[in-house]
């Protein structure tokens, strides 16, 4: 199982170095989005890269949708591939989706990670009592019917309003990633992950945490980042990114990479 | 798990399938364990009249020539074949090695692409629709057209890296491979110049190329149909509960979550309904007991202690009964026992009771509990109030995490919302952000408000038809068939009412079926255009042609101060005005601020100067260096006191290398000096000062006031939150125009950008991520880095760390006998360190000139033997751990760039006598006698540092107006005599404003 699971999820190890550092990518690109990070650590840290089940690099047929219908089947998954490399200690780097999934792998597996940086996480992303999460049930909807309507023309309007409109190129390679998913896999996954709702189990988490956020970020609201420093359970903090864009490491890779430098564990 | 040929080859048309079995022969030949993509584009290179091969040919980048491209291409490609691991079954000969993964991920990219064709679409959705009738999980087979699978390829990252070593984007392949017969095109016409968003079609990919852009219609012409929408019922959360209640310790699973509550209730459900396929083994025959409710009124004080423990009696018989798997007993959401008005004994005796449930339960039967909590935050304070309640009840914790998908008609379904949505697939805006949406933002408002009646509605409705029950989400599905029926018949004659509702009044204006196309054109994105800025600086380096070189050869005559004067005019307290300076036309750009005067009495010279320099930029830098002498004068001035390090460079400059660019590595103190040098070599060789490219590469945040300064006078430099890297941003600018380049703190490159610096320097090329080439011929490369051996450059922090304050006179008189005995004390009790700093460069210099220097309360009266100061403290020790910073890196560059140049350190020292006597030349003047001046240290040293950064002529003339305004003030108030102290003095807080003040008061 082990090794076919590696395969599946097309996972690579890379670098050199002592310290291992896991990068997961997030919902709608693949282990491609780390392609500009990369270098900067590479020297110095063992990167463990892979994707997750839904991306458009995976074969489809591997996405069994009975299975993967709670976001708890990503992270046996995770756990699956660090059992495989024999890894009983890294650094976690999740961006959105993944990020989720490494908060509930630390709560599975505390001693597997000594680190969590969480780049734009949410908690939650619909809106509740008290709560802003910046979305409305009735938004989601219509998300979800224009995604089904037509798939192309929602991923062209939906990747320059996430990656930040001044940067074509980040823009391009995120169309392509997010295109590449099969739009019924790209469906299932949104519900998966608006169904979501990591509110209440986030004091469970003991591993010490970065979060990182852009300043303006059409999935994440900026007040988003306090409610999880308040609310985590381990020892957290925030760094903020002046910069516009769910996904700092396709659209300012130097910044994101020296708040990761900086984030990374001593 | 790689498929087997003969399965892959059924999702291809016969073109491709011969492709496939090409490469399926590629990979079998060299043996490897499996066909991949890479055998793939080897075996599409290699087909007569190849389309890949040709799509290539039209996309050639500019830096190469097609053949050289091919031949790399060729070339890494074999390369990357080679790296791929071989069969370990010997004798592959036989065998066909399977397809693998990645390449059948493309695959079948490619048939979902094929089937959002619209020539196929109708096709395929028969075939589907048949399909669905039979079974509904396979997909119809699609047979790949050879160009939707070439396309597929190339986004495989092993690929495009292939091509990308070669020169080539895949992205412009995939372009070419989709529009055949387009000759000769670049990228940029076809994203359009124009804008980099309002292009025709998107980012190019299978769909936008054939579609026509409309939005699917109502009936779902284009819409792609999603088998699976129908059964999301699929829920592990039932597993992993069973999975906690199968352990041996903490096994009474505590549900935790915002939507444990659901879970729990579905868990229960399902548990009561006979657990069906849903748990592991050992869990079956469960019986639920439901307790929550005999908990709550107990805990509410509706009824006392005997109910609720004769329930949990009949609870522990139940257990004991024994027939059944075991006991559930579900206790319901752990807030009811911490909720507020809660008695403390109550609630001792139900934690109690239940604990005791476990353990006898452990004993006799199998008895576990259940319950939820919303959040962390209150199991938190169970556990502070009960420390040992996760031992006693074996409570394991489970986060929950999703809430079960939403089920049948019970949201609305999609129907309604597809007949409204305007624009392709937005995500508003979270309200705060402001956006251009306002059209956008109001449907959703209004069918929001419908949705809710909506829902409401067939709430009212669920609850009707089903007995009451937590979520009336479920309740529809648990009910009988008939039940259901009726119920979903209902929910859509509601869904049609309100669909109708909604478009009558909410979305009469019409469903404006925006092309997708136009989406961020609807959207108005502010774009910026690449192209704007340089344009406009060429333009306006057209436009003020003759200005600049006026200004140029204004530099060449006058003093340099005198520039730093005019674009620095902001710092200078207005009052303090040089006689020939207007301050109403003082601006940063300086360019037009140079009074006409001096322009007209230079032209001359500087219409010759501006043809030494002739505008064609390739020939420009070679023009310079024919007159070294020019050069270096222009240099010099702005720098005068790193004449050794300013002949270095220039003559590095006039001897050229081959590569046509030049390097060079500046070490040592001094970095304004350099960032000066670096200006004004931007201007003398480049002929205007955008053309400095600054870069710190140690990406400080904090700027001290010599970076403030030096910013102010730079328009091009990178920033953190620039997008792109360093290398991106140096890439754009070397292709505008040649300039000089500054790198700043070179030694704290990190390795991204030493690795482009040193292909840089050794082949003149600097390369971005995806792959853009410039050349870097006709620059010059600055790298500045403050190690140097021996060298410390405190004196320049410290610099950093002067802030202005306001300045005073006071004056004294000294009564005393023996007036240098008081005085020594007081030169013991502050220590300059610019002063101390400067010891070592300044060690040297004859004892004489050395005390001023040394001390930090400069006294004339005091005798030059006085000084006791020491010369040197600071040992060499610090250079040692210097130089092991230097890291190998900054050591293999060294060898590469042309030359390396030592700056030294600024010499204070001197600087401050001139200040000194200038101070005291002017004080004599006013009072017509030796009088003695002291400055204090701070005042001195803020003095000596604007001299430091403004220049000394600046400094002269704030001591010949304002100090000595200040001495005429103080010679009118008390009259001045030989016995008289006059001393300078710092007064109030530092604060932020200029560290020469418009006036020096009188005390």
């Amino acid at each position: 199982m082990g090794h076919s699971l590696l395969e599946a999820l097309n996972v690579r190890v890379v670098g050199s170095g002592e310290k291992i550092l896991v990068l997961a990518h997030g919902f709608g690109t693949d282990q491609s989005a780390w392609q500009r990070i990369l270098p900067f650590f590479r020297h110095d840290h063992r990167i463990v890269l892979f994707d997750l089940v839904c991306a458009g690099t995976v074969n489809p047929d591997y996405f069994d949708f009975s299975r993967y219908t709670s976001l708890d089947a990503y992270v046996d998954d995770l756990l699956c591939i660090l059992d495989a490399l024999r890894i009983d200690r890294c650094t976690y780097v999740g961006h959105s989706v993944s990020a989720t999934i490494g908060i509930l792998a630390s709560i599975k597996r505390p001693q597997l990670f000594n680190k969590l940086i969480l780049v734009g996480f949410s908690p939650r992303i619909l809106n509740d009592h008290n709560y802003h999460g910046g979305f409305e049930q009735g938004e989601i909807e219509q998300v979800f019917s224009a995604m089904k309507a037509n798939y192309e023309a929602w991923v062209n309007g939906f990747a320059p309003l996430a990656v930040g409109a001044d940067v074509p190129e980040a823009v391009r390679e995120f169309s392509r990633t997010l295109f590449n998913m099969r739009p019924d896999i790209t469906l299932f996954v949104s519900r998966t992950v608006f169904n979501s709702d990591l509110r209440g189990v986030l004091g469970l988490v003991k591993v010490p945490c970065s979060i990182i956020q852009t300043a303006k970020d059409v999935s994440v609201p900026a007040s988003v980042a306090a409610y999880v420093k308040n609310h985590l359970g381990g020892r957290s903090t925030v760094h903020m990114l002046n910069i516009e864009g769910h996904l700092p490491h396709l659209s300012a890779p130097n910044l994101l990479a020296q708040e990761l430098r900086r984030a990374l564990p001593k | 798990m790689p498929t087997p040929v003969a399965a892959a080859r059924q999702c291809l048309t016969q073109e491709s399938a011969a492709v496939l079995d090409e490469a399926v022969a590629v990979a079998r030949r060299r043996g490897h364990a499996q066909t991949t993509s890479l055998h793939m584009v080897s075996s599409l290179l290699s087909l007569p009249n190849s389309s890949l091969r040709e799509a290539c040919g039209r996309t050639r980048s500019n830096a190469y020539s097609t053949r050289v491209q091919f031949k790399a291409l060729e070339l890494s490609l074999s390369v990357s074949l080679d790296r791929l691991p071989s069969s370990q079954a010997g004798k592959g000969e036989e065998r066909e090695p399977p397809v693998a993964n990645s390449l059948m991920a493309a695959i079948k990219r490619s048939q979902a692409n094929q089937r959002r064709q619209p020539e196929n679409f109708s096709f395929y959705q028969q075939q589907q629709q048949q399909q669905q009738y039979s079974s509904f999980s396979s997909v119809p087979v699609v047979k790949v057209e050879l160009r939707n699978l070439i396309v597929s390829i190339l986004d495989d990252p092993v690929v495009s890296r292939v091509f990308g070593e070669a020169g080539f984007r895949s992205c412009d392949i995939k372009l070419a491979t989709l529009r055949p017969g387009i000759g000769g095109f670049h990228s940029s016409q076809v994203y359009g110049c124009t804008s980099r968003y309002k292009r025709p079609g998107a980012p190019v990919f299978l769909c936008n190329l054939n579609g026509e852009g409309d939005l699917g219609n109502l009936n779902g012409g284009r819409g792609f149909s999603f088998p699976f929408m129908g059964c999301f019922a699929g829920d592990d959360s039932g597993r992993r509960i069973g999975e906690v209640m199968l352990r041996d310790r903490k096994r009474c699973p505590l549900l935790l979550g915002i939507s444990a509550g659901d879970a729990l209730a579905g868990f229960l459900e399902t548990v009561r309904g006979g657990g069906g396929g849903a748990f592991p083994e050992g869990l079956s025959g469960l019986r639920v007991e439901r307790v929550r409710d005999e908990i709550s009124r107990y805990l509410s004080c509706d009824c006392d202690e005997e109910v609720l423990g004769l329930r949990l009696k009949e609870v522990e018989r139940a257990a004991e009964g024994g027939g059944s798997g075991g006991v559930v007993v579900d206790f319901g959401d752990l807030g009811n026992l911490v909720g507020e008005g809660v008695g403390a004994e109550r609630l001792k005796f139900v934690v109690g009771n239940l604990g005791q449930l476990v353990v006898g339960g452990g004993r006799i039967g199998k008895v576990w509990l259940i319950g939820m909590a919303a959040t962390y935050e209150v199991y938190f304070k169970i556990l502070n109030r009960f420390p040992s309640i996760e031992e006693d009840w074996e409570l394991g914790v489970l986060p929950i995490t999703s809430f079960k998908f939403a089920m049948g008609g019970s949201y609305p379904r999609s129907s309604l919302m597809e007949s409204f949505v305007p624009l392709g697939g937005f995500f508003s805006m979270p309200p705060e952000a402001k956006s251009p949406l306002g059209n956008g933002c109001q449907h959703v408002a209004r069918c929001q408000l419908c949705n809710d009646k909506y829902e409401q509605e067939v709430a009212a409705l669920s609850n009707n038809a089903s007995p009451p029950s937590e979520n009336h989400q479920s309740s529809g599905s648990i009910k009988g068939t008939d039940d259901r029926v009726l119920l979903n018949a209902k929910i859509e004659g509601l869904q049609k009412k309100w669909d109708a509702i909604c478009e009558q009044h909410h979305m009469g204006r019409g469903h404006d079926h925006q092309s997708s196309n136009q989406v961020p054109r609807v959207l108005g994105f502010q774009v910026r255009r690449g192209n704007d800025g340089s344009d406009n600086e060429s333009s306006n380096s057209q436009g003020h042609k003759n200005q600049e070189s006026s200004t140029l050869s204004t530099h060449l005559q006058k003093s340099s101060s005198f520039k730093e004067l005019t674009s620095k005019s902001g710092e200078i307290p207005p009052k303090f005005k040089s006689p020939h300076l207007d301050p109403s036309t003082a601006s940063a750009d300086d360019d037009r601020t140079s009074p006409s005067s001096v322009t007209s009495v230079t032209t001359d010279l500087g219409l010759a100067i501006a043809d030494a320099f002739t505008p064609t930029i390739s020939n420009c830098q070679s023009d310079t260096v024919k007159d070294p002498k020019l050069l270096y004068r222009a240099l010099l001035e702005r720098v005068s006191h790193q004449e050794e390090a300013v002949r270095s460079i220039v003559e590095a400059l006039t001897r050229g290398t081959g590569r046509g660019n030049v390097w060079i590595n500046m070490r040592g103190a001094d970095g304004l000096s350099k960032k000066k040098l670096g200006l004004a070599m931007a201007e003398a060789m480049y002929r205007s000062r955008e053309s400095l490219i600054y870069v710190d590469l140690s990406f400080q945040e904090e700027m001290s006031q010599v970076d403030a300064l030096f910013n102010a006078q730079i328009s091009n430099k990178y920033e953190l939150t620039m997008r792109g890297t360093v290398v991106d941003y140096l890439v754009e600018k070397l292709s505008k125009k040649p300039a000089v380049i500054f790198l700043d703190n070179i030694d704290k490159a990190d390795p991204v950008v030493q690795k482009t610096l040193l292909q840089a320097v050794k082949t003149s090329r600097f390369t971005d991520w995806c792959g853009r080439e410039v050349s870097a011929s006709n620059c010059v490369f600055l790298g500045a880095t403050r190690l140097s051996e021996g060298n410390t450059c405190e004196d320049e922090e410290d610099v950093a760390s002067v802030r202005g304050s306001a300045m005073q006179i006071v004056v004294r008189f000294d009564l005393s006998d023996d007036p240098t005995a008081n005085k020594r004390k007081l030169v013991g009790q502050e220590r300059s360190s610019i002063i101390t700093s400067n010891s070592s460069s300044s060690s040297h210099e004859t004892g004489k000139r050395a005390h001023k220097a040394l001390k930090s309360y400069l006294d004339l009266n005091l005798p030059a033997e006085g000084s006791e100061i020491c010369n040197t403290m600071r040992s060499e020790s610090e250079s040692s751990s210097e130089n092991s910073n230097s890291n190998s890196w900054l050591v293999e560059l060294d060898r590469e760039v042309d030359e390396t140049v030592v700056f030294k350190q600024f010499d204070f020292s001197t600087l401050q006598k001139k200040v000194f006597e200038s101070v005291a030349g002017s004080l004599r003047d006013v009072v017509g006698c030796e009088c003695a001046v002291e400055i204090e240290g701070k005042a001195m040293r803020q003095i000596v540092v604007a001299a430091y950064l403004y220049g000394g002529k600046i400094v002269e003339d704030w001591i010949g107006s304002v100090v000595r305004e200040g001495f005429v003030g103080a010679m009118g108030k008390y009259s001045l005599s030989s016995r008289s102290i006059v001393r300078v003095d710092v007064v109030g807080e530092e604060q932020r404003q200029g560290l020469l003040p418009a006036r020096v008061a009188v005390k």
